[in-house]
């Protein structure tokens, strides 16, 4: 057995809504293993969006540590986080957020010029990468559209070729499909699963879909903050994830 | 409709800043608009206060020939002095006599025809006129003129014979002082209606009796006389002094027959001056309502003149102008105030764009869309308008330290709070009307779009109307200059200006051109900045400016916005300034001209003081250089002109002697050569043309001699020919060397002493005055700075204050600049703060998002400071041709503020930069995992 990539260990997080306290996340703890695919399921507000948080370092934990490839994430600065981020994780949004005034290609190419030195030499090394990715997600004709001019679909394989682009080690997706048909959200995890594949990427999907997570290796249920483990290896055999 | 306003409130509630910042545009808007408005209000009740101050006697009341025995002017006067607008009423004789001359055997002396005023005691102080001089007023004697006084060579204490037309015997009396009667030229106009306006010279020669003197020993002796115009002779042919001394050889100019009686009866009245409306047109209404009322005492008995109403008149035109002048001043100001109201308010739509969008696509009519933006932004505005207005009156008031609620205004400012009330209600329309319109011609599907991508090039763009504006501008600019436009001088040498509102057309219509240029350059260079601008931030910000870079070219609406506000902010600022400061310049120097340097000293007859009294004035601290200046009169051929006797050497470094107040020459070569010439002469030009002479001729002046008051005639070697010299705007003059003059003349008494201070003229006058008190206390010494000039000739155009307008100009065109700076960046943060938490979570550190925002404030702010500061100074030279047709001498230059440009761009900087790091600050506190959440 490998080191696991992520090791998340009595995770709590609470906010303060008014004069309320909201218990987000309670004493969550799962490790990924490196490669993994791993579906995150729960109904809305469940917490799920606040443990990729945590995960990612875009947030701190009240209680609780976060080791993502042997890096104590939640210890880190600001600044560190995000330079931390931007070379072992990449995040997938239900609405994408793809930055409005850039192309499909500038936003793919983003983290990877935000990640490297200043000068040409770096940025057609990027522009190279994110076309090779663009490539890869079939949507290389969409190189110089600008967000507002892409389908649900096709935005949403420019966020997986953008999370992808600096090659980390997990990608965070919150609810991808959220905003998309059955059809179309089958296809986009499917190009994701196949793309963290080729690239040795795990990948922790939240979602609140049974279907989608019925694709994932492995299944974890997180309900009112707190996170249960389903032990079942769900992995698809590769014929079928080629032919959705 | 509940509907409407339920959602109306959630809006306005959920975009608070956004509301804020529109409550504050309109506010600052109507402010600013207000504030000038009542700034002309302000300055046109002061110039028409100021030049009634300056009228002797309000009106007068003359019992008409066949009047009724009843009618009698006691009886008349008791009754006038009831009436409500009337402050006094004073009985005033005026008759004239054919000669005076001063007896006693001190010399042998006399003058031409005069005047003989009589007048009671108490009419001094009732009509705070004339001014004595010298002496008292005693019934016992005779106050003179100083024309007369000079005249004579007469002084408080002379015995003078007055001969009047037979049967009127001759009238030996004592001078007990002598008076200012300058600006009386009215008392002495013919008072028939027919010859009222007519030009004439009012007489040199005045004297004034007590009243009960005149009715007793004088009056019916008079009365008397054959019916003829011997007034009018005295009147009308005062230029023609001192014939009787057999030296002028002048004749009589003009003879009417005015018919006047032989002695003219009058009762001189003064109005509740206060009451008077500040609006020349309607004070000119009041008064005439009076005069009305008041010839309905005594119908058809009386005839009643109204001097106010020709004061008024006169000044009725400058006010107009100096009105086009303030507005036309603030006018970029007041329409940069309504872009920002403009952008405010599109602002405050543009948050709901997506969510208006959404309620169209959800079933929404047109209609109900219009009255929810209606019901968002009008709310709004009318609040922004009204507060705006009692801003405007709280700035108005702070920036020129008085109150413009005088009970004579209220018209005039009910008018203004009007104008400002209407105008925010236009501006409130345009403002919401134009979004709106805009809302509906993007679609539903594109309004729910995350950008708005440019559409189309506007209408003035693809037709050029920019350029056609800077060109008819320019063509405009040119024309006026080739057709300079004169000062035409009016009475008394007084200035009455002659402009055109073409003069006005070029200015504007550049500003116009200009404004539209920087918006369609602007538009060119943002939708470019993914080139050059993009290599420029990637060298100095790495990847994170490159790709800002890249968002502004395709976002580049928001930025124009800001850039142009910014440009047009500084470009107002600055051109403001340029203008302000050229005008400030000309009126010092139009001051200086008159009073001769930045302060006189001048010692009184009975006191008289050598040139050796300008060392003691050097010795005085805050005093730069100091001249004796002398001041006497002279013959030139039948003509009385002043003749000015100066140390060349120390005059240079007293007083402004500028190359344009010579004709063909520099002031250094004329004035050196008159120092090497003894005898030389510097003649006016007017002279010159008159006589037909150059320089290098021969003249001979009639000097009066000190001792005897003769005249004698004096060869002179003509140096040069001067337009102005100190002290001597527009007249005739004659320039000399002092100790030469004092030589011809037999004395060496000093007229005067001109002084250039260190520092404030005001505050050394001050120092003077009581520095000179102590060391010289036997001496009476009038001083004089060119404030003291400047507030003596407030009714004129050349001197309206802008000191007030640009402070209020100034402090707004600040707020603007502030206020579309963090409209802007809280804009960029509430609209992008879903793209600034994802750029975080991408792996952006801190500094790399405030990159993202501080390129766009940069590139907004340094293209403001430089397009601003360039488009500034050039309207700026604009302006100032402007002042050519207003001040004489015309500037040679603009006069570049460095230290008000300065300070402006520097506070704009600031604002710039502190707005910045506000928005740095609240970007700090950003949380991106709930952005991303919630998003």
């Amino acid at each position: 057995m490998t080191e696991p990539l992520l090791i998340a260990t009595h995770l709590s997080k609470s906010y303060t809504q008014g004069q309320r306290q909201i218990a987000a996340l309670h004493d969550a703890t799962l490790a990924v293993q490196p490669g993994e695919f791993v579906a995150l399921v729960g109904r809305s507000g469940s917490g799920k969006s606040t443990l990729l948080a945590l995960l990612g370092g875009l947030d701190r934990p009240d209680t609780g540590a976060v080791t993502v490839a042997g890096t104590d994430v939640a210890a880190l600065s600001r600044r560190s986080a995000a330079i931390f981020r931007r070379r072992h994780v990449g995040f997938l949004f239900q609405t994408v957020d793809l930055l409005p005034t850039l192309t499909a290609l500038e936003n793919i190419m983003l983290p990877c010029a935000l990640n490297s030195a200043r000068g040409a030499a770096s940025e057609a090394a990027c522009r190279e990468q994110a076309l090779a990715l663009l490539r890869m997600l079939g949507v290389e004709q969409l190189a110089g559209s600008l967000p507002d001019q892409l389908s649900g679909g096709e935005r949403q394989r420019v966020g997986i070729a953008r999370a992808l682009v600096n090659q980390p080690d997990l990608i965070l997706a919150d609810e991808p499909t959220g905003s998309l048909d059955h059809a179309a959200g089958q296809q986009v995890v499917s190009a994701l699963r196949q793309a963290a594949r080729d690239q040795q990427t795990a990948v922790l999907l939240a979602t609140h879909d049974e279907e989608v997570a019925a694709l994932a290796d492995r299944v974890l249920t997180i309900s009112d903050g707190r996170l249960e483990q389903q032990p079942v290896d769900r992995r698809l055999p590769a014929n079928l994830l080629t032919s959705i | 409709m509940q509907y409407i306003w339920t959602y109306a409130r959630a809006a306005v509630l959920r975009n608070g800043y956004r509301t804020l910042g529109m409550l504050l545009g309109t506010l600052l808007a109507i402010g600013l608009l207000s504030a000038v408005l009542f700034y002309v209000d302000a300055s046109s009740a002061h110039m028409t206060q100021a030049a009634i101050a300056g009228t002797p006697v309000d009106m007068q009341v003359i019992l008409q020939p066949g009047a009724s025995a009843g009618a009698s002017l006691s009886s008349l006067q008791q009754q006038l002095s009831t009436q409500l607008g009337v402050k006094a009423a004073a009985p005033f004789s005026l008759a004239g006599f054919t000669s005076s001359r001063l007896t006693g055997g001190k010399r042998a002396t006399a003058t031409t025809p005069g005047a003989l005023i009589a007048v009671e005691p108490s009419y001094f102080s009732t009509f705070a006129y004339p001014q004595i001089v010298q002496g008292r007023f005693d019934p016992g004697g005779v106050l003179i003129s100083k024309d007369m006084a000079t005249n004579l060579g007469a002084q408080p204490g002379d015995a003078i014979l007055l001969t009047f037309p037979a049967p009127a015997p001759p009238f030996t009396t004592t001078v007990t002082g002598i008076a200012d009667l300058s600006g009386a030229d009215l008392l002495f106009a013919p008072t028939d209606p027919q010859h009222r306006g007519m030009a004439f010279n009012p007489p040199a020669n005045v004297a004034i009796l007590d009243l009960h003197t005149f009715n007793t020993q004088l009056r019916d002796a008079l009365l008397a006389a054959p019916t003829q115009p011997f007034l009018q002779q005295a009147t009308f042919g005062a230029a023609a002094a001192a014939t009787a001394n057999g030296n002028s050889g002048g004749a009589v100019v003009s003879v009417v027959d005015t018919n006047e009686p032989p002695v003219s009866e009058q009762l001189h009245v003064r109005i509740n001056r206060g009451a008077l409306a500040g609006d020349p047109v309607q004070a000119q209404q009041q008064t005439e309502q009076l005069r009305r009322q008041l010839e309905r005492l005594a119908p058809g008995q009386v005839r009643i003149l109204n001097n106010l109403d020709e004061t008024i008149g006169k000044v009725k035109e400058d006010v107009l102008w100096a009105k086009i002048l303030l507005i036309f001043l603030a006018g970029p100001g007041i329409l940069l105030a309504a872009y920002l109201s403009r952008y405010a308010t599109a602002n405050l739509i543009a948050a709901q764009r997506r969510e208006l969008a959404l309620l169209r696509a959800r079933g929404a009519t047109p209609r109900q869309v219009v009255a929810i933006i209606t019901a968002i932004s009008g709310i709004v505005a009318l609040i922004g308008i009204v507060l705006g207005i009692l801003l405007g009156l709280a700035t108005n008031m702070l920036a020129t330290g008085q109150t413009v609620l005088a009970a004579g205004n209220a018209l005039l400012l009910a008018r203004s709070a009007g104008l400002a009330l209407v105008a925010g209600i236009v501006f409130a329309l345009v403002a919401m009307l134009l979004p709106t319109r805009a809302l509906y011609l993007t679609g539903v599907q594109a309004g729910r779009s995350q950008i708005v991508l440019e559409s189309e090039r506007p209408l003035w763009q693809r037709f050029y109307l920019d350029v056609a504006c800077l060109a008819a501008g320019l063509i405009v600019l040119y024309i006026t200059q080739q057709n300079r436009f004169t000062p035409v001088v009016g009475g008394e040498g007084n200035a009455t200006l002659s402009l055109s509102l073409f003069t006005f057309l070029a200015p504007a219509l550049i500003w116009l051109g200009a404004a539209l240029l920087l918006l369609r350059f602007s538009a060119g260079l943002f939708k470019t900045s993914g080139g050059w601008i993009s290599r420029l931030l990637g060298g100095l910000f790495g990847p994170a400016g490159t790709f800002a870079a890249q968002g502004m070219a395709r976002r580049y609406a928001p930025l124009q916005q800001i850039a142009l506000i910014l440009i047009l902010t500084v470009a107002f600022g600055v051109s403001l300034s340029g203008f302000a400061a050229t005008y400030r310049q000309q009126q010092r120097v139009d001051a200086e001209l008159t009073l001769g340097a930045d302060v006189r000293v001048t010692p009184d007859r009975s006191t008289p003081q050598t040139a050796a009294f300008a060392s003691s004035l050097r010795n005085t601290p805050g005093v730069v250089a100091a001249t004796p200046f002398d001041l006497n009169v002279a013959y030139v051929g039948s003509e009385l002109q002043d003749i000015f006797g100066v140390n060349v050497f120390s005059l240079r470094q007293t007083a402004t002697l500028a190359d344009s107040f010579f004709v063909d020459e520099s002031a250094d070569s004329v004035l050196s050569r008159l120092a090497a010439t003894a005898d030389g002469i510097v003649v006016s030009e007017e002279t010159a043309h008159d006589y037909s002479i150059a320089a290098g001729d021969h003249i001979n002046i009639r000097l009066q001699q000190a001792n005897n008051g003769q005249f004698v005639t004096v060869p002179f070697q003509v140096v040069g020919v001067a337009r102005e010299f100190p002290t001597a705007p527009k007249d005739s003059f004659l320039v000399v060397n002092q100790d030469f003059l004092h030589q011809q003349i037999g004395s060496d008494s000093v007229a005067t002493f001109l002084v250039r201070a260190a520092g404030d003229p005001a505050q050394l006058a001050a120092t003077l005055t009581s520095s000179l008190a102590a060391q010289l206390p036997a001496a009476k010494l009038q001083v004089e700075s060119i404030d003291d000039v400047t507030a003596q000739l407030t009714s004129t155009l050349t001197t309206v204050s802008l000191e007030g307008l640009t402070r209020i100009e100034w402090v707004y065109a600040l707020l603007i600049a502030a206020l579309a700076l963090t409209i802007f960046l809280t804009g960029l943060l509430a609209e992008r703060r879903t793209e600034y938490a994802t750029l975080s979570a991408l792996g952006a550190t801190p500094i790399q998002v405030n990159i993202f925002i501080l390129c766009e404030a940069a590139v907004a702010g340094v293209t403001g400071i430089i397009a601003g500061t360039v488009v500034g100074l050039a309207l700026s030279q604009v302006l100032v041709t402007i002042l050519t047709a207003i001040f004489d001498p015309p500037p040679s230059s603009m006069l570049v503020p460095f230290t008000s440009i300065g300070l402006l761009l520097a506070l704009v900087s600031v604002g710039l930069i502190v707005s910045a790091l506000g928005i740095v600050f609240l970007l700090g506190r950003l949380r991106p995992a709930q952005v991303l959440h919630t998003a």
